[in-house]
C-alpha cells in the first residue's frame, strides 16, 4: 500500500499533461451544464419578471415622438419597447435606436395593467384607462394593475411568483402551459398503466422462465436493439401502425364520417411511448430479479411453492423497488420524448383537455398538447416574439425539473435497491 | 437392482445394518453433473424413518448436492443434470409424473446459511400454511405458535411476531427457518449444516432439537462437527470426492470405522474441532 | 431390501394441500401460458417495426434526389456532434475513471447521467433562441478558445508542476477539475474580447454564418446531448480494466498517463469505439435539437456554416401531413427505413465490439 502511494506520488511530481488535459476537459463540460441552466433560468425568469415602464421622447419619422412604455430589452444600440396594447396583444413592439434616443424617464407613478386576454396597459397617476379612441376599460377586464417602477425587491419577487403559478396552473391568459401540463400528465400516465404490466410480464418471462433458449436469445437481441432504435422511428410506426392501420380501419368499421381514431390521439401516443420505453422497463426489472438472492428463491421453493407463489409472494415484494426505478426510468424517458408524439397525437393547440368531467372522462382518440411539444411551438411561433420566447423558455424549465427530478428519483432508488440486496444477500 | 449395484452398496454398509427398517430416502447409482463436472459418482444411500442421519465429509465433496437431490432442487441450477434413481418415501422423485410442490412440502430443507424471507416473523412460518389455502387467522396463529414451539423459538420471538424476521439474530433466524419448515408437516427433514453459524450453546439447543425431532420426523443433518455427529445421529455417512465411501450405525463409525480414509478424516476434524 | 409401510393417515394439513394441489398447478400453467403470449406478441411486434416500414416504403425514380441529400444532412449532424461529442466525452471518461479520486467520481457519474436526461427538445431551445444568435456574431472566438484550449491546459499543468509548492500539489492532487474551472472561465472571456476585436477584419467575414441556424449550431449542442453518452460508456470500458495493469506501468517508472496511453486504451479500445459508435447512432437519431437549430435545408455542403435537413427532422416536419399511400409518404417510409438500418448497422456492430472486451477483461 505504502509503495503504491510512493508511485502515486511521484506520477504526479512528473510532468502529465494527459491528466490536465482531460481534467480541463470535464470542467468544460460541467461549465457548459452550468451555462445551459443558468440561462434557462435566466430567461424562464423573465416570462414573469415585472418589465420597467418608461416616458420616452425620440426623434422618429414624423419629427419627435413621445410615449410610455415597458421597456422589454435594451442593449449599446437600441432600446425595444412595448407600448400599450389597445389593439392587439404583440402588435406595439417598437425599436428606437439610442441615436435617435432624446429623453428617458422612469416615472414613480407608472402603473402596467394587464388584461385577461393577455394584453397589457401603461398608465401614469390614477388616471382611470382610457383608449385613444375615448373607450374606456370594465374593471372585470383588469387582472392585474402593479406599480412597476416602484416595486421593492419582496413585492417584485411575490409578483414573479404569483404570475409563475398562473402560469403554470392555468389562470394566465391562454391557459399558461396548464393543458401541456394535463395533457403530459394524462399521457404518461396511461403509458405506465400499458408499459409496466407488460414490461414486468416480459422481464419475468426472460429472467424466470425463459432460461438461454433460442426465444429468450432472440427477444434479448430484439430488446438491446429497440432500445438504440431512434425516437422519432417509433413515432412514424406509431403513425403507420396505429394510426393509419388500426386507427383508419376501426373509422371504417365505425363508419364515422370524420376520422375519430383515424388521427393521432391520446392511445396512440401513450401505445407509441409505451413501445418506446418497453426496453427500458424489461432491462431494469430483469436487473432487479437478478439481484434477488437464489436463497430466497430456494427457500420458497423448498417450501413446496409452485414457481407463480415463489414469484408473486417472494420474489416481486422484494423486487418492488427494481419495479419502481423502471416506472421512474420510463416515465422520465417519455416525459422527455417530443418527437414521436409530434407524429402521433400532441398538436399545438387542442380545444379540449384529454381529461374532464364528461362521460367517458378519459378521450382517448382525442388531440391533447404537451409540455415538449408546447416548447417547441412557442419557441418557433411568429408574434409575440418576447413573450413567447420567454414563455418557451419558463416551459422548458419546469419540463426540465419534471424530467431531472423523476431521474433524481430513479437514480436515488436504484442505490437504495442494491443496498437493500446487499443486506439480504448478508 | 443389478448385481453391481449391490455390490456398492455392500461395499459401502454392512449388510442387514437396516434390515426390517422403513426408508425415508433412497439413492441408487446417483450421478449428478454440473455442466459436465462431475460432483457426485454413483452415491448409493439408504436413510431409514424416524431415525436422525448424519452425513460428513471434508468440503466440496458433494453433500449439498446430494441433499438437494432428494428434494429436486437441483432442477433450479442451470446446466446440473442427475442421472439413477432417488426414491422419497417409496416414491420416484424424478419419475415425470411427480408433482414437486407436493414433493417439496414432504421433504423439508434447511439451508446452510439461513434464509428467511423479508417480512414479518409470523409471515415466515405462515409461508406454507397461506400456499395450502389457510384463510382463518386462528388456526394459521395456532399453527404458527406450534411450529415456533417445535423449534424452540416461541418464547423469543412470541412478542416480536410482527417484527421483520431479517432483525433476529442468526441462531434465532436458523431456528425460525426450521420452524417455517415444520409447519408444512414434512415428513423428512433434509438439513445442511444448520448450526454452522450457531454458538456453543444455541449448538447444544439446535442439537436438543433434533434429538427431539426424531420421534416425529426422518432427518438427514449434514455436519462438519464430529461431535455434534456422535451426539445426535443414529447413522452415519462418510462421503468423499463425491462417492459415498462408508454407512454405518453412528458409534461403530466414530469407534471401529471400516475405511481408513474415514478414520483420518474423523480423527483429523476430532482434532481440529477439540482443538 | 425393506419396503416402506404404508401411507399412514394424512393429516389435515397434507389434505387440504391436495385438495389445493390442481387449482395451484392450474394457475402456474396459465401464468406460463400467459407470459410466453406476452413474450411471443412482443417478439412479433419488434420484428413488425422495419416489416411495417418496409411494405409501405416506395422507391420512385426520384428517390435520390429526395433521400440522399436528407441522409447527408443526417450523416454531417452526426458527424459535427461527434467531433464535439468526442473529446469531452472521452477527456471526462478518462478522467474519471482513472485519475478521479472516488468522490468526484461518485458525483460525475450521477451528475453526466442527469445530463444524458435533459429532454432533447430544451437543449433544441437554448441552440435555437440562444446559441444561434450568439454564434452568428462568434464563430472567431469560438475558433479561438478551441485552438487555445489544449495549449493552455497543458501549460496550466505544466506550470503547475514545475513551480507549485510541493504542499500545494499535494492538497490540490486529484481536484485539478476545480484548479481549472477559473483558467477556463478566464480563456472563454479572453477568446471572447480576441474575436470582438478581430470582427472587422477579412477573416471575419469569412466566418461569417449564412444563417443563424447552421451546422455548427447543431453540431455544438448535439455534441453536448450525446457527450454524456460516450462518456458512460467509454468511462465503464476504461473502469473495467483492471487497475494492477496500470500500476504494474507505473511501477516502470511511467507516469499515470503513458500507463493509460500505452496499456490501458489499447485493452479498452473496443468499449471505446462501442462508445463512439453508439454516440454516432444516437447522434444519428436525435430530432428535436436539429429540427430547432439546423435551419432544415436541405443542403449537401460539407461546411458547417449552412444549414442542413436531417432524416429524422424530415421526418418530424413532413410525416403528420403525409397522406397515406402518396408518393411522398412512401419516400418518408424509405428514408425511416434507410436511418432505422444504419442505426441498427451501428448497434449490432457496438455489441460485437463490446463483446470483444468482456473477453479480453476476462482474459486479463
Ligand atoms: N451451482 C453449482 N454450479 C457448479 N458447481 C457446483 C455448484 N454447486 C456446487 N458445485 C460444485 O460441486 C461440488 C460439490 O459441492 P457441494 O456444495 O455439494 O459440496 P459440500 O459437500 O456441500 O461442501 P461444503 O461442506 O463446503 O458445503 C463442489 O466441487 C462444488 O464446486
Ligand atoms: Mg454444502
Amino acid at each position: 500500500m505504502g509503495r503504491t502511494v510512493q508511485y502515486h506520488r511521484a506520477a504526479l511530481r512528473r510532468h502529465d499533461p494527459g491528466l490536465w488535459l482531460a481534467a480541463g476537459l470535464v470542467g468544460l463540460s460541467l461549465l457548459a451544464l452550468a451555462a445551459i441552466l443558468s440561462v434557462l433560468a435566466q430567461q424562464a425568469l423573465q416570462a414573469f419578471a415585472p418589465t420597467p415602464v418608461a416616458q420616452l421622447r425620440w426623434r422618429g419619422d414624423g419629427g419627435e415622438q413621445q410615449l410610455l412604455a415597458a421597456v422589454v430589452t435594451q442593449d449599446a444600440h437600441a432600446l425595444v419597447v412595448r407600448g400599450s396594447e389597445w389593439q392587439r396583444r404583440g402588435a406595439e413592439y417598437r425599436r428606437i435606436a439610442r441615436a435617435d434616443l432624446r429623453q428617458i424617464d422612469w416615472p414613480a407613478d407608472a402603473r402596467s395593467l394587464r388584461l385577461r386576454d393577455g394584453r397589457e396597459i401603461y398608465l401614469r397617476g390614477d388616471s382611470a384607462a382610457q383608449a385613444p379612441d375615448g373607450s374606456r376599460l370594465a374593471a372585470a377586464e383588469i387582472v392585474e394593475d402593479v406599480a412597476s417602477n416602484r416595486l421593492g425587491r419582496t413585492e417584485a419577487t411575490g409578483l414573479m411568483l404569483r404570475r409563475a403559478w398562473d402560469f403554470v396552473s392555468g389562470a394566465a391568459q391562454g391557459g399558461g402551459v396548464f393543458p401541456a401540463l394535463v395533457g403530459t400528465v394524462v399521457l404518461v400516465l396511461l403509458m405506465s398503466v400499458l408499459v409496466m404490466p407488460l414490461g414486468v410480464l416480459l422481464a419475468l418471462w426472460l429472467h424466470e422462465y425463459a432460461g438461454s433458449g433460442r426465444g429468450a436469445r432472440i427477444l434479448r437481441a430484439a430488446m438491446a436493439n429497440l432500445a438504440g432504435v431512434p425516437a422519432v422511428i417509433y413515432g412514424l410506426f406509431g403513425l403507420v401502425l396505429f394510426v393509419n392501420d388500426i386507427g383508419g380501419g376501426l373509422d371504417a368499421l365505425l363508419q364515422s364520417a370524420t376520422p375519430r381514431w383515424g388521427g393521432g390521439g391520446l392511445l396512440w401516443s401513450a401505445l407509441t411511448l409505451a413501445l418506446l420505453t418497453l426496453p427500458v422497463v424489461v432491462i431494469a426489472t430483469e436487473e432487479g430479479l437478478a439481484r434477488v438472492p437464489a436463497s430466497l428463491r430456494h427457500g420458497a421453493l423448498a417450501l413446496g411453492a409452485t414457481r407463480a407463489e415463489m414469484l408473486w409472494r417472494v420474489v416481486l415484494p422484494v423486487a418492488r423497488p427494481a419495479l419502481l426505478t423502471a416506472l421512474i426510468l420510463a416515465v422520465a424517458r417519455a416525459a422527455g420524448e417530443v418527437a414521436p408524439l409530434m407524429l402521433v397525437g400532441a398538436v399545438k393547440y387542442a380545444p379540449a383537455l384529454p381529461l374532464d368531467g364528461e362521460f367517458p372522462y378519459l378521450h382517448l382518440s382525442r388531440q391533447f398538447m404537451h409540455l415538449g411539444q408546447s416548447v417547441y411551438d412557442l419557441a418557433l411561433a411568429g408574434g409575440d416574439v418576447p413573450r413567447d420566447m420567454a414563455q418557451a423558455h419558463a416551459a422548458a424549465l419546469l419540463l426540465l425539473v419534471v424530467v431531472v427530478g423523476l431521474n433524481a428519483a430513479a437514480i436515488v432508488a436504484r442505490n437504495r435497491l442494491r443496498e437493500r440486496a446487499r443486506e439480504l444477500a448478508v | 437392482m443389478s448385481t453391481r449395484d449391490e455390490d456398492i452398496g455392500a461395499s459401502v454398509m454392512p449388510p442387514d445394518l437396516l434390515a426390517g427398517r422403513d426408508l425415508a430416502l433412497e439413492a441408487r447409482a446417483l450421478c449428478l453433473e454440473y455442466s459436465e463436472r462431475r460432483a457426485l459418482d454413483a452415491v448409493n444411500l439408504q436413510v431409514p424413518r424416524r431415525q436422525v442421519t448424519a452425513l460428513i465429509g471434508p468440503s466440496g465433496c458433494g453433500k449439498s448436492s446430494l441433499l438437494r437431490c432428494f428434494n429436486r432442487l437441483n432442477d433450479e441450477i442451470a446446466g446440473c443434470r442427475v442421472s439413477g434413481e432417488v426414491r422419497v418415501l417409496g416414491l420416484d422423485a424424478y419419475a415425470p409424473a411427480t408433482a414437486l410442490p407436493e414433493l417439496r412440502r414432504r421433504v423439508g430443507m434447511v439451508f446452510q446459511k439461513p434464509n428467511p424471507f423479508p417480512q414479518s416473523v409470523a409471515d415466515n412460518v405462515a409461508f406454507g400454511l397461506r400456499l395450502a389455502g389457510l384463510r382463518s387467522r386462528l388456526e394459521i396463529d395456532d399453527r404458527v405458535e406450534a411450529a415456533l414451539r417445535a423449534a424452540g423459538l416461541w418464547d423469543e420471538v412470541r412478542d416480536r411476531l410482527d417484527d421483520s424476521a431479517l432483525r433476529l439474530s442468526a441462531g434465532q433466524q436458523q431456528r425460525l427457518v426450521i420452524a417455517r419448515a415444520l409447519a408444512v408437516e414434512p415428513e423428512v427433514l433434509l438439513m445442511d449444516e444448520p448450526a454452522s453459524m450457531l454458538d456453543p450453546i444455541s449448538t447444544l439447543r439446535f442439537e436438543e432439537l433434533v434429538v427431539a425431532l426424531r420421534e416425529r420426523y426422518s432427518v438427514l443433518l449434514v455436519t462438519h462437527n464430529m461431535q455434534q455427529a456422535a451426539r445426535v445421529a443414529d447413522y452415519t455417512a462418510f462421503m468423499q470426492g463425491g462417492r459415498l465411501l462408508e454407512f454405518d450405525a453412528t458409534d461403530r463409525i466414530f469407534t471401529n470405522p471400516r475405511l481408513r480414509g474415514t478414520e483420518d478424516y474423523i480423527t483429523g476434524r476430532m482434532r481440529e474441532t477439540r482443538g | 431390501m425393506p419396503v416402506p409401510d404404508p401411507q399412514p393417515p394424512a393429516s389435515p394439513l397434507a389434505r387440504r394441500f391436495a385438495e389445493r394441489a390442481p387449482a395451484r398447478e392450474r394457475r402456474e400453467r396459465h401464468l406460463r401460458l400467459g407470459l410466453r403470449l406476452a413474450a411471443g406478441f412482443l417478439a412479433l411486434l419488434a420484428l413488425a417495426m422495419p416489416l411495417f416500414l418496409l411494405a409501405s416504403a416506395r422507391v420512385t425514380p426520384d428517390w435520390a434526389a429526395h433521400v440522399l441529400p436528407l441522409l447527408a444532412g443526417s450523416l454531417k449532424a452526426a458527424l459535427y456532434a461527434i467531433v464535439v461529442a468526442v473529446p469531452l466525452g472521452l477527456g471526462a471518461a478518462i478522467w474519471c475513471a482513472r485519475f478521479a479520486p472516488p468522490a468526484w467520481r461518485a458525483l460525475l457519474k450521477p451528475l453526466f447521467e442527469l445530463f444524458e436526461a435533459v429532454p432533447a427538445v430544451v437543449l433544441g431551445l437554448i441552440a435555437a433562441l440562444l446559441l444561434a444568435p450568439w454564434l452568428l456574431q462568434h464563430v472567431l472566438s469560438l475558433l479561438v478558445f478551441v485552438a487555445l484550449l489544449v495549449p493552455l491546459l497543458i501549460a496550466i499543468g505544466f506550470v503547475w508542476q514545475r513551480f507549485a509548492p510541493p504542499a500545494w500539489q499535494q492538497r490540490c492532487a486529484g481536484h485539478e477539475v476545480a484548479l481549472l474551472l477559473l483558467p477556463l472561465l478566464g480563456l472563454a472571456a479572453g477568446a471572447v474580447a480576441v474575436g470582438n476585436a478581430l470582427a472587422t477584419t477579412a477573416w471575419a467575414a469569412l466566418l461569417q454564418p449564412l444563417t443563424p441556424w447552421n451546422g455548427l449550431v447543431v453540431g455544438v449542442m448535439l455534441g453536448l446531448a450525446v457527450m454524456p453518452t460516450v462518456f458512460s460508456l467509454a468511462e465503464d470500458a476504461l473502469f473495467a480494466v483492471p487497475a494492477e495493469l496500470a500500476l504494474g506501468a507505473q511501477a516502470l517508472g511511467a507516469t499515470r498517463w503513458q500507463a493509460l496511453w500505452r496499456l490501458l486504451l489499447p485493452v479498452a479500445a473496443p468499449g471505446v469505439v462501442a462508445a463512439l459508435l453508439l454516440g454516432f447512432s444516437r447522434a444519428l437519431g436525435e430530432t428535436m435539437i436539429v429540427l430547432m437549430a439546423s435551419g432544415n435545408t436541405p443542403l449537401t455542403g460539407i461546411s458547417p456554416l449552412t444549414g442542413l435537413r436531417s432524416i429524422a427532422a424530415n421526418l418530424a416536419l413532413e410525416a403528420p401531413q403525409a397522406v397515406p399511400g402518396s408518393a411522398g409518404y412512401g419516400l418518408l417510409l424509405l428514408s425511416a427505413l434507410l436511418l432505422f438500418c444504419i442505426c441498427l448497422l451501428l448497434n449490432l456492430l457496438a455489441e460485437q465490439v463490446r463483446g470483444r472486451l468482456r473477453r479480453r477483461v476476462a482474459g486479463l
